[in-house]
């Protein structure tokens, strides 16, 4: 094989691996809701400002005057990527206020759209019902032929693969590779490529010279 | 010469790997930027200046509504929107008008922070020389 040919298989390779394992995912904007309270102070508006985005987002803080922002998820005491941010912002206006929400997600890894947020955080400042957001749709468990989570036993060795939600696997040794699943068709990475078939009941996958039985 | 070709077999697959782990742990930065009041002009020059600013730092500028005030720019990258920002001019009770500031980036997809970001298009807005025709505003 020529050096050029390599070369371009190399970034073939490459931008395989890189488009299957990313999902395309873009920034979701909501805007125009625009609310005017004909009385009342701009400490109110604050007020209920950041109570709304303290009830559907965390990290709630005003870095400017009068000019809410949050962050989300929000979960209880779990470390998670920022998704989801809301802004709400309050000016005085003839012996009133106007407040305008802004929101943006991060589609699809956020389970709500961001209109479904910001009308939420309008909801609850104007002290409205509010729609129950969307939450994150568990990931399959158990033996099921749309994930190879889970720990999988060799039926040769003592040896045990974790395989995560996230397609990386990891050994007794702490060795780490990765898999891929198609159909029943799986390519697992790991002291090399391996072609192994799923079984139809998603609970043993051969092949390749391997055979494991998933815990489940 | 079959340790070189493992040797780039590697250096490419861990290029590889980095690649793809950086673009799977996106997140989404957003900050507001420092409110802008400007006391001696119309709120159709903050119109002026946020399209000119959307347009020159995004090439891209959108009125959510007609004669709104609040103007939308984006940035893509491969097809989607990796940067979504929003202008908001309102008028001052007092005269003048504020124009505040919403960056959203995701990231490491797109090249700048939400807060790189918002410091280009304040720039460019305090920067922009407002048109001599301008539109709506009102709230």
């Amino acid at each position: 094989m020529s050096g050029r040919l390599q070369r371009f298989a190399g970034i073939l390779f490459c931008a395989l691996i890189s488009t299957s394992a990313v999902a395309p995912a873009s920034v979701d904007l909501a805007t125009g809701i625009r609310h005017v309270v004909p009385t009342g102070t701009i400490a109110d508006c604050d007020s209920k400002a950041s109570a709304a985005l303290g009830a559907y987002l965390q990290h709630v803080l005003s870095p400017t005057q009068d000019e809410w922002v949050g962050t989300g998820p929000k979960t209880e005491g779990i470390q998670s990527d920022t998704t989801s941010a809301g802004t709400i912002r309050c000016f005085a206006h003839a012996g009133g206020y106007v407040v305008t929400f802004t929101c943006s997600v991060e589609a699809p890894n956020n389970p709500y759209t961001a209109t479904a947020l910001c009308d939420d955080l309008l909801n609850n400042f104007e002290g409205q019902p509010q729609i129950p957001l969307a939450t994150p749709t568990p990931p399959p468990s158990g033996c099921t032929t749309a994930s190879l989570a889970g720990v999988w036993q060799s039926d040769n060795s003592k040896m045990t693969l974790t395989l995560d939600q996230d397609g990386e696997l990891t050994d007794s040794d702490n060795v780490i590779g990765s898999w891929v699943l198609n159909g029943l068709n799986v390519k697992l990475t790991y002291y090399g490529y391996h072609n192994l078939t799923l079984s139809s009941d998603g609970k043993h996958m051969s092949g390749s010279g391997y055979s494991f039985t998933r815990k489940c | 010469m079959t340790g070189y070709r493992v040797a780039r077999f590697v250096t490419t697959l861990a290029v590889c790997i980095l690649v793809a782990g950086a673009a799977a742990d996106a997140t989404l930065d957003t900050v507001i930027a420092q409110r802008v009041t400007v006391s001696d002009k119309p709120v159709t020059d903050c119109v002026a200046r946020a399209r000119a600013a959307l347009t020159s730092v995004l090439q891209s500028a959108n009125e959510t509504d007609p004669g709104s005030g609040e103007w939308v720019g984006v940035a893509q990258v491969s097809g989607s929107i990796a940067a979504a920002v929003v202008i908001e001019c309102h008028p001052v009770d007092a005269g003048g008008y504020s124009a505040s500031f919403t960056c959203s980036v995701q990231t490491p997809t797109y090249a700048d922070t939400a807060s790189g970001l918002c410091g280009k298009l304040t720039a460019a807005f305090n920067t922009a020389a407002a048109p001599a025709t301008t539109q709506g505003g009102a709230l």
